[in-house]
């Protein structure tokens, strides 16, 4: 499982946001200073215009009036008035030109300005002043970055221009940007700082929800422990899946620093009995108050872990193995002693497994998985605690990969039958043969059904494999009868295959298709671990004796059901268990229950077989006891089909001597 | 609130210059700014600076909970 990624800080969300508030800051101030220093400047710029307006209209009426007194004193008068207005101490002009002009009158005063700034200053008023139409033009000019104001009054006699460059405006402006430079900086700053706290405290939030949800994620609601997803998450920080090549290239200061630790799995053994028997609300307070117990003992650097139901996982790092066996006899003790609910005192016991890391397991997964296995042992044995075992889950390895081995297997045909005689015993004539399933594992050799076959019965393929079987047996007497031989083929199912609807269905058909008398095929019924009732498959079972096939009862006496099997079945053989026969020749506590399966046969008018006769001892004693069938390594072991086929097509009977 | 350190060193000393330049800046600008609003203003900030300086705390710091001091991780913008 990965770790939970989408709680995670994400680091850029921050900085980001502050890049952001900075940005807008920046422009906000670029905005502000602009528009403001261009406010200043015409304001500035409109006023200065005004004034040398009037200036220039005063300039106007002093010649007029003057005029009309006499010309000879005007140009002194003109140089008196410009003088007093534009060149005194207080302010003066920078630069100046002033031309006033009629018919009979030309006056210029040009005050630090150089020619060609008047000759194309002139110029450009020129073409300004026509467009304008206006007798009192005005307006501003700039050349080579000097700004000019200009000012024209046309009417009556004179005409007069005054071209000037306002030192004010200049000072002014320099004062506004200065002023609004220092403001701006303060607003960047401030806006700086609100960016950082707002960052700050948006990321906050956003944290402490995630907090909230990873919290939520990761723990669980009940007790208040963490979850399995926590755990998960923990194991594999500190154990990561590392590939044995990378690990090789790890330096030895890592290896030395390597996490060790133990695993316990603990359940409760009567949590599902209290919760039937109080209900849920008792069950909750059982395991809330068990959860605070196990804590309670606990170091404070075990993590305790609920993972489910009544399952709690503690992981204490850097705990030997013989001091966590200490630890899980004492959580034994801890979730024995009982817990007062509704006034009762109730105690549930515990089960508890261990697992250490990485003497038992290299991964978190198999870690878990290990202490799990334990726990099961300690719940099974009723030991209350269990160490992990290496062996418990070599064979729970090979089983889980026999299991998804078993649907290639079915699919290549890799389990065959292999063919068992059935022996007449006063002649040594083969009589049918029995098949039995041998799975070919292409790594692990050849297979018996003792491996496999509770596998297939687990595995939600057991009817299938029951069909598999019927469709090798019926295909290979089809086989032999096209080879000349007729001999009847036996083979084992359980009850769970009987459960098949369609078994009798694809039974018949195949038989039919394959022109087989059903009389050929006999079915022999095994005892099955589970726990099907004859009732349940006794109509089939009669629909398959209705239909010809035969029936057996196999492994006669030992299964708790073989008596009702045969009272309440109609079959036609019983084949006696090979316990019975094994000591039969010396044990006669065993003969007097042989001869007893023998009468009891006889009077239901059944065959009887004996199974595993392996030497003449007992072959001569079954004899004497008046049994006709026999079946064992004595005459011969199970052998493949091609073998099968030669050994009756060469003599149609085995020795029953050693003669 | 408790005013608890959140400023490194360096963090101190750049707060140190900036407000001696502002109050400086406030107190003797001379004709340079006109504008005593400005000049006030500028005086808060550098105050402000210098109390920095002094305490090695900033409240802006404290809310935003961040801290340049050493020992935590956490850095300021």
């Amino acid at each position: 499982m990965p770790p939970i990624l989408e709680f995670q800080r994400d680091k850029s969300f921050r900085l980001r946001l502050i890049v952001v508030c900075l940005g807008v800051a920046l422009l906000v101030s670029t905005i502000y200073v602009t528009v403001s220093y261009r406010l200043a400047s015409d304001l500035g710029i409109n006023a200065e215009q005004t004034s040398l307006h009037r200036q220039a209209m005063l300039l106007h009426a002093e010649l007029l009036e003057e005029g009309d007194e006499g010309e000879d004193n005007l140009e002194e008068r003109m140089a008196e008035l410009v003088n007093l207005i534009y060149l005194n101490d207080h302010i003066r002009a920078n630069s100046l030109y002033v031309e006033a002009r009629s018919k009979d009158f030309d006056w210029t005063l040009s005050n630090n300005m150089s020619i060609y700034q008047i000759v194309s200053l002139k110029k450009r008023l020129t073409i300004k002043k026509q467009e304008s139409m206006n007798p009192m033009a005005n307006g501003v000019e700039k050349l080579d970055g000097q700004r000019f104001l200009w000012q024209v009054v046309e009417m009556q006699d004179y005409n007069i221009l005054i071209i000037e460059a306002p030192k004010s405006i200049e000072e002014a402006l320099s004062l506004i940007i200065r002023r609004l430079s220092i403001t701006s900086i303060m607003i960047f700053w401030l806006a700086a700082w609100l960016a950082i706290t707002i960052s700050s405290w948006m990321t906050k939030r956003v944290q402490d929800k995630n907090d909230a949800l990873a919290r939520l994620a990761t723990h669980d609601s009940l007790t208040g422990l963490p979850n399995r997803l926590y755990l998960t998450n923990l194991l594999q920080d500190l154990m990561p899946d590392t590939p044995l090549a990378e690990l090789a290239k790890v330096d030895d200061a890592l290896i030395e620093e390597q996490v060790s630790g133990s695993l316990f799995v603990i359940d409760l053994d009567k949590f599902k009995e209290v919760n039937d028997a109080f209900g849920h609300a008792a069950g909750d307070t059982l395991l809330k108050k068990v959860s605070q117990r196990i804590s309670a003992t606990l170091e404070n650097n075990h993590t305790l872990v609920r993972v489910g139901g009544d399952e709690f996982i503690v992981w204490a790092p850097d705990l030997e193995i013989e001091k966590a066996i200490l630890l899980a006899k004492e959580l034994v003790l801890v979730c024995d002693e009982p817990v007062m609910i509704n006034k009762l005192a109730i105690n549930t016991g515990a089960s508890i497994g261990i697992c250490h890391y990485p003497t038992h397991a290299t991964n978190a997964e198999a870690l878990i998985i290990g202490a799990d296995t334990a726990m099961y042992d300690a719940k099974q044995e009723r030991t209350g605690w269990s160490l992990f075992n290496e062996r418990d889950t070599e064979i729970d390895r090979l089983r889980l990969r026999l299991r998804a081995d078993l649907g290639e297997a079915l699919v290549q045909h890799q389990i065959k039958l292999y063919y068992q005689p059935k022996v007449e015993l006063s002649t040594g004539r083969i009589a049918s043969v029995e098949g039995l399933a041998r799975w070919h594992h292409p790594t692990d050799g050849i297979l018996t059904p003792h491996s496999f076959i509770d596998l297939v019965e687990h595995s939600g393929r057991v009817q299938e494999f029951g069909r598999y079987i019927i469709h090798a047996a019926i295909t290979q007497l089809a086989e032999w009868q096209k080879q000349g031989v007729h001999i009847p083929v036996a083979i084992n199912l359980s009850p769970y295959n009987l459960l098949d609807p369609g078994l009798l269905n694809f039974t018949l058909q195949l038989l039919d298709e394959l022109r087989i008398s059903p009389n050929m095929l006999e079915i022999e019924l095994i005892e099955s671990s589970t726990n099907i009732t004859i009732e349940q498959i006794a109509p089939r079972l009669s629909k398959f004796k209705e239909a010809g096939i035969k029936l057996a009862i196999d492994d006669f006496g030992t299964g708790m059901s073989s008596l009702s099997y045969i009272s309440s079945l109609n079959v036609d053989t019983i084949k006696i268990d090979r316990s019975f026969i094994t000591e039969i020749n010396i044990d006669p506590k065993k003969q007097i229950i042989v001869a007893a399966a023998l009468t009891l046969a006889n009077s239901f008018g059944n065959q009887t077989i004996a199974e595993g006769i392996e030497n003449q001892a007992q072959l001569e004693m079954l004899k004497q006891m008046n049994c006709l069938y026999g079946q064992g390594y004595y005459f011969a072991r199970p052998m493949p089909a091609d073998e099968m086929f030669s050994l009756l097509q060469s003599k149609q009977s085995l020795p029953i001597s050693d003669t | 609130m408790a005013i608890t350190k959140n400023l490194h060193i360096i963090d101190r000393t750049i707060r140190g210059v900036v407000g001696l330049v502002l109050t400086g800046l406030a107190l003797f600008n001379g004709d340079f700014l006109q504008d005593p609003l400005l000049e006030i203003l500028l005086g808060i900030f550098g105050t402000l600076n210098f109390i920095s300086l002094l305490v090695g705390w900033c409240p802006v710091y404290q809310l935003s909970n961040i801290s340049t001091l050493p020992s935590n991780k956490n850095s300021a913008a």
